[in-house]
């Protein structure tokens, strides 16, 4: 007797949109898994895993979750960048520290991007790798005085506000929660950054040496002894 | 309604007590897996970094620059906050002599000039008749040739440069530049000046201004003199005046003579509405009596100014008795000169001068300010085409002049007109050439407020659109004439820094901005023989037309903050209204919102009638500063302009432009308008929620109103000073001390959150009700405004156009001054009658410790935090408006359309005014509650930093934004557990009470009770005078 109401069928239609998507993003997805080094830290296996893993694109933004591939999750998630920038021959090789380039993780909410200018203040050496397209890139850049227009990779949603110095200085590590990045060639999204894994830590508490074995480093016997660290969860420490 | 339900699993869950998170789950059933997919959005988002990164600025935190605010003459000092090289929000610079920290609403609502969306973007030129965009090197090119042109030709003599009137160097510098193309000196304007002051006090003290010590005086007597609500220099005497009355104890009584209540009027104690025309002799039989100059029996003068005699003989004798007492003259009328002299006399009879007039400490912020008569002259020549060539910066005349004087007709007569404005005003469309000036934000200036003190003027930001500084561009014409070129720096910056001493003065004085050292003198002030006729007209009442306390001659009138921003006395916004006495309009049939024609000799309005009953019964009163023809989306078509109504008429002393006392007849019109007001009610209906105690009551503490009983056991748990962190009924389980879950709650919870008690302690002897709070709250915490007529569908017919939403109770502040009238009746229905006490009232978020709104959401998005705040927390909110069913305070605003959005047709910050958004508050989306949070922002970044630097937040440490902004320092936030912090010592205050304390609702907004200063009963005076 009664009709079958229309909005039956929007639930129908969004299951369907979604399966097509992902199977869309599987099929497009490249699977070559990294092969597993000797000797593999717990960052180094995860972020190995989740490059692989993590079904890729569409990746796309949502006010609920931020970079979502619509499983609910932005792991893995590497968009390509316009300029590709090395990171582990920075970290690695030439021993920068992250907050050489990130200069205001530690006293700002921000942490901050290299300008333009700190790239060129050791690439206006001729000598650095002189053929290189992303290093013409680069100093082209410059030379018509444009920021380089990076493509983000974590970002949380705007009503979220994450104070990077209170966790740096608190002794997180930041490969905690942007994975070795020092690892990467190409940056990816290595946590989900959604809610559940924020107050996890809050409420579980930041161990002094998880962070440090997720960062590569073997804890010491300091790091070993120090009591978990908690942080208070109430939800306006954030949303505000 | 039935509550029963015939669907089994709803009447399974309803069998239940139903949780409030299960409610929902209840309601959601079917349609939660539609609404995830809606909320994905396919944008790349980019990370852009400097080019170079600029030494001093540290990504996501504020760099500050102190500078100088150009708002009006009075020239205060501001802080301007800019984040990643844009200004977010303007303060008062604690430094500064003139403001000491403190800013009204117009001085905050420059960001929204900065950021106007209707700047002009580029230079224009005239094209028939439109104005097309140009470069800056055709613009300039084009000027100087005509300038070279009038000066060889002669014509250079006898053009003419309106500017607006303002402190410092800029008019000498101006004037030089004008002498160099053979041209006469400027006209500096300001149609809100009290110029008839200005020419008294230099005939009586030899300065235009005198320092005005309010607090030195035991009695302020005002006539017309609206220092509260923008005459002379309105934060300074605004801070002044809250001293002296929080001292409760010996604090001045305000008597405001006058026939029309501002805002001054209601501050005080009494109220004298002497009949438009008559003030003058009124004074004089005061002057007699007190032993002046000035003659005439008092009872006579009052008869004839329909006053009672023995208010003004209980004035004279308290004159007599409080010394040193201070009297203030202002207002507009045919004789504001002549009054203004009287009450000089009276002040000099008195011995006033030296105790509450120091000529020593005067102010410079009304040097070189032309007459209103000069204005009318130049625009006589240009009718007569005697001037070739005319220059208009910063004022726009054809607004704000008397219709009389018939400028845009003359101005259009002028072959070549310039105009330095940035914005499209209504002068400025009539322009030929427009060579938009930078902010004040964006330029190089000085001030000199105080003699021997430098406020200096620094760019904040770089400038938003392709404008330059008007100086720059005076000295790029100046460059291409041989003869100036090497009289010029490279820029105006060197100008500046020439008055501090070169380059390293400047850069050593810019921290604070605030310098010994001295402008360019102020040229000598331009006049113009006066044309009389103030009371001319036929007319049975009297129209008083009053320069608007938030919009001032109408230059506020393109900020959205300004206009939504209530009028402190009438509490209309976006909308101009006829003030009328109910007697007269009942005497007309006239009722509140039918439209109503004023018309006098030169023209007519028409606008819906406002009743107010504190206006005489035979004076109609209309505020200038709407209405105009241009001036960008949010002035355009709005109100009607009240100048419109007068003639050519000045003060034949000073020159000033009549506004007061000219002959109109009022008859309604067809039609009427809802009023766009955010008022209820204008009267308490016994609730008391603003309360007052007199004198005597505060000494012994009897007869004060509203002693509540309280239901139930509050009045034995809960204490004034808010010690509970959180109230044991408001969080249930985790309120219960023995409850194993207390968590955060609990004091002795490591974190500590829980042992601080955000807290306000509002003091109504302080408020004024001036609102600056509430622009204050909209600057800081992305408030949008609702009030444009494009931002309401078009639903109801008779409610559309300007304030449409704010009609339908839609308005956003998170803070508004609430003004009542304690009188017995409701106000349409009342007599005239002076006496009525006012009370305004600061309402927001009360952050209840026993919160009605919490327990009804469904999805936890309010709740209360250990730390003592009612949190809104936005991306939880689903809207269903439970909360704001409950509040009784009426704090809770709802996001009826998508203001925060870009894409809606509702948008509230069109490009560029979103770059003033702070980056540290959400912008709401479209469904979502929202309401004052104790600028919890501001909270957290107190605590970042002080964890930052390894310490606690210090007591005083920061505060919110409207407590920093405040003129009157009404507010003092802090945190009431913790007794270092001066709010937990000022909870203690026997003035203290809780609005709706009977609710038991535990709210952390204490109220200080108001304190009213009667006249004192004739005997005690004539005691007193004994003695």
């Amino acid at each position: 007797m009664k009709r079958p109401s229309r909005w039956v069928f929007v639930p129908a239609a969004a299951a369907l949109t979604l399966a097509a998507s992902i199977i869309t993003a599987s099929a497009r997805a490249p699977q070559g898994n990294a092969p597993a080094p000797a000797q593999e830290t717990l960052t180094q296996k995860a972020n190995r895993e989740a490059a692989g893993k993590a079904p890729r694109g569409p990746f796309a933004y949502s006010g609920a979750s931020g970079y979502t591939n619509y499983l609910g999750g932005g792991v893995g998630r590497s968009p390509v960048q316009p300029i590709k920038f090395p990171h582990p021959v920075h970290v690695n090789t030439l021993k920068l520290n992250c907050v050489y380039c990130h200069f205001s993780a530690f006293k700002s909410p921000d942490p901050g991007l290299p300008a333009v200018s700190t790239c060129i203040g050791c690439h206006q050496n001729p000598t650095i790798l002189p053929a290189s397209p992303d290093l013409a890139k680069l100093k082209d850049y410059a030379a018509k005085g444009q920021p380089i227009p990076w493509v983000r990779v974590h970002k949380v949603p705007e009503y979220v506000h994450f104070p990077h110095m209170r966790h740096v200085n608190a002794g997180v590590t930041c490969q905690s929660c942007h994975g070795q990045v020092n690892n990467m060639p190409q940056v990816f999204q290595y946590a989900s950054l959604n809610m559940g894994w924020c107050v996890s830590c809050h409420v579980k508490g930041y161990s002094p040496a998880e962070g440090l074995r997720s960062a590569g480093y073997t804890p010491d016997s300091a790091a070993l002894a120090a009591p978990r660290k908690r942080a208070t969860y109430d939800c306006s420490n954030c949303h505000y | 309604m039935s509550t029963e339900t015939k669907d089994p699993a709803i009447a399974d869950v309803i069998a239940e007590p139903v949780r409030r998170r299960d409610f929902l789950k209840v309601l959601g059933v079917g349609g939660a897996a539609v609404t995830a997919v809606g909320c994905y959005s396919d944008q790349v988002e980019k990370l852009i970094p400097y080019v170079a990164s600029p030494d001093e600025t540290v990504p996501g935190v504020s760099t500050y620059y102190a500078s100088t605010c150009r708002e009006c003459a009075a020239g205060c000092g501001i802080i301007v906050e800019t984040r990643d090289g844009r200004a977010i929000k303007v303060e008062g610079n604690p430094a500064h002599p003139v403001n000491r920290g403190a800013l009204c609403a117009r001085g905050q609502a420059s960001l929204q000039g900065l950021y106007n969306p209707d700047r002009f973007a580029t230079p224009m030129k005239r094209q028939g008749d439109t104005l097309v965009a140009t470069t800056w090197d055709d613009a300039i090119a084009t000027l100087s040739a005509k300038l070279a042109d009038a000066k060889q030709s002669g014509a250079a003599k006898d053009a003419v440069f309106i500017n607006q009137h303002e402190q410092g160097s800029f008019p000498a510098f101006l004037d030089q530049w004008l002498a160099g193309f053979g041209m006469p000196a400027h006209l500096a304007y300001d149609a809100e000046a009290p110029i008839s002051t200005v020419a008294a006090n230099r005939q009586a003290f030899g300065v235009s201004w005198p320092g005005y010590d309010l607090g030195a005086a035991k009695i302020i007597v005002s006539f017309a003199a609206d220092f509260l609500d923008g005459w002379g220099l309105p934060v300074p005497q605004q801070l002044a005046f809250a001293d002296a009355r929080a001292r409760i104890e010996g604090a001045p009584r305000l008597v405001y003579v006058g026939p029309r209540r501002s805002l001054t009027g209601l501050n005080a104690d009494t109220w004298i509405p002497a009949r438009p025309g008559t003030v003058q002799q009124l004074a004089e039989a005061i002057a007699a009596a007190v032993g002046g100059r000035g003659a005439g029996d008092l009872k006579g003068a009052a008869e004839r100014s329909g006053v009672s005699a023995e208010a003004v003989e209980a004035l004279v004798a308290e004159l007599k008795a409080a010394k040193p007492s201070l009297l203030l003259a202002g207002g507009a009328g045919p004789n504001a000169t002549a009054l203004a002299s009287t009450i000089n006399d009276i002040n000099k009879a008195l011995g006033n001068v030296g105790q509450t007039i120091k000529p020593a400490e005067a102010s410079q912020a009304f040097e070189g300010i032309a007459t209103h008569a000069a204005l009318r002259d130049a625009a006589e020549r240009m009718a007569a085409g005697r001037v070739p060539v005319a220059f208009v910066r910063g004022a726009d005349p054809v607004h704000s002049m008397p219709g009389g004087a018939k400028f845009a007709e003359a101005f259009a007569k002028v072959p070549f007109k310039v105009s330095f404005s940035s914005y499209p005003d209504d002068t400025t469309q009539l322009c030929d050439l427009v060579l938009p000036d930078n902010h004040s934000l964006e330029s190089w200036g000085d001030a000199e407020p105080v003699k021997g003190t430098l406020s200096l003027q620094q760019p904040a930001m770089d400038p938003v659109f392709s404008t330059r500084a008007t100086a720059d561009v005076l000295i790029a014409l100046a460059k291409a004439d041989p003869q100036m070129a090497g009289r010029y720096p490279a820029d105006y910056r060197g100008v500046i820094a020439a008055r501090v001493g070169g380059n390293a003065g400047l850069v050593a004085a810019l921290p604070t901005a605030v310098t010994r050292g001295s402008a360019l003198p102020a040229p000598a002030p331009k006049s113009a023989a006066p044309k009389g006729g103030g009371a001319a007209g036929q007319g049975d009442y009297f129209l008083y037309v009053y320069q608007s306390p938030v919009l001032g001659d109408g230059r506020g009138a393109n900020k959205p903050w300004l206009q939504e921003l209530p009028d402190p006395v009438t509490k209309i916004a976006w909308q101009t209204v006829v003030e009328l006495h109910p007697e007269t309009a009942r005497k007309l049939s006239i009722a509140q919102g039918d439209h109503v024609t004023v018309t006098t000799s030169t023209g007519s309005l028409t606008a819906p009638a406002y009743l107010y009953i504190g206006i005489r019964p035979d004076t109609v009163a209309v505020a200038a500063g709407r209405g105009h023809a241009a001036y960008g989306r949010y002035a355009r078509g709005c109100g009607s302009n009240a100048m419109a109504l007068l003639g050519v008429a000045e003060d034949m002393r000073s020159g000033q432009m009549v506004l007061a006392g000219v002959r109109a007849s009022i008859a309604r019109a067809t039609g009427e308008s809802r009023l766009v007001t955010t008022e209820g009610s204008a009267r308490q209906h016994d609730r008391g929620i603003a309360q007052a105690v007199t004198l005597e009551q505060f000494r012994t503490g009897e007869g004060v109103e509203h002693e509540h009983t309280f239901p139930g056991q509050a009045s034995t748990e809960f204490l004034p000073g808010l010690r509970a962190p959180v109230a044991n009924d408001a969080q249930g389980d985790l309120g219960d001390p023995k409850s194993a879950q207390k968590g955060q709650y609990d004091p002795d919870h490591w974190s500590g959150v829980a042992k601080r008690r955000w807290a306000m302690v509002v003091d109504l002897a302080r408020c004024t009700g001036c609102s600056a709070c509430v622009t204050a709250c909209y600057a800081e915490n992305n408030i949008p405004t609702v009030g444009a007529p494009w931002q309401g569908p078009q639903l109801w017919p008779n409610v559309t156009g300007h304030g449409a939403n704010v009609v339908r109770g839609r308005e956003m502040a998170w803070i508004r001054l609430e003004r009542y009238f304690e009188i017995d009746r409701e106000p349409k229905d009342v007599e005239f009658n002076a006496e009525f006490d006012t009370r305004v009232i600061p309402m927001m978020c009360q952050q209840c410790g026993n919160a009605p709104c919490e327990p009804v959401c469904p999805v936890y998005a309010t709740y209360h935090s250990p730390d003592g705040l009612n949190v809104q927390v936005y991306n939880r909110c689903v809207g269903t408006r439970y909360c704001s069913n409950g509040c009784p305070y009426k704090v809770r605003y709802f996001n009826w359309f998508g203001y925060g959005e870009p894409n809606r047709a509702q948008y509230a910050f069109p490009e560029p005014l979103n770059w003033q958004l702070n980056p540290d508050v959400t912008v709401r989306g479209k469904g979502v509650m929202e309401k004052c949070t104790f600028c919890v922002q501001r909270i957290r970044e107190a605590e970042n930093r002080a964890r930052l630097e390894n310490r606690e937040v210090q007591p005083d440490e920061f505060t919110v934004a409207c407590a920093q902004a405040c003129p009157s320092r009404a507010l003092t936030f802090g945190d009431a557990a913790d007794e270092q912090w001066a709010v937990a010592r000022m909870v203690e205050d026997k003035r203290a009470y809780h609005v709706f304390e009977e609710l038991n609702t535990y709210t952390a907004v204490v109220y200080l009770r108001k304190v009213n200063h009667p006249a004192a009963a004739p005997a005690n005076v004539a005691a007193a005078e004994a003695r």
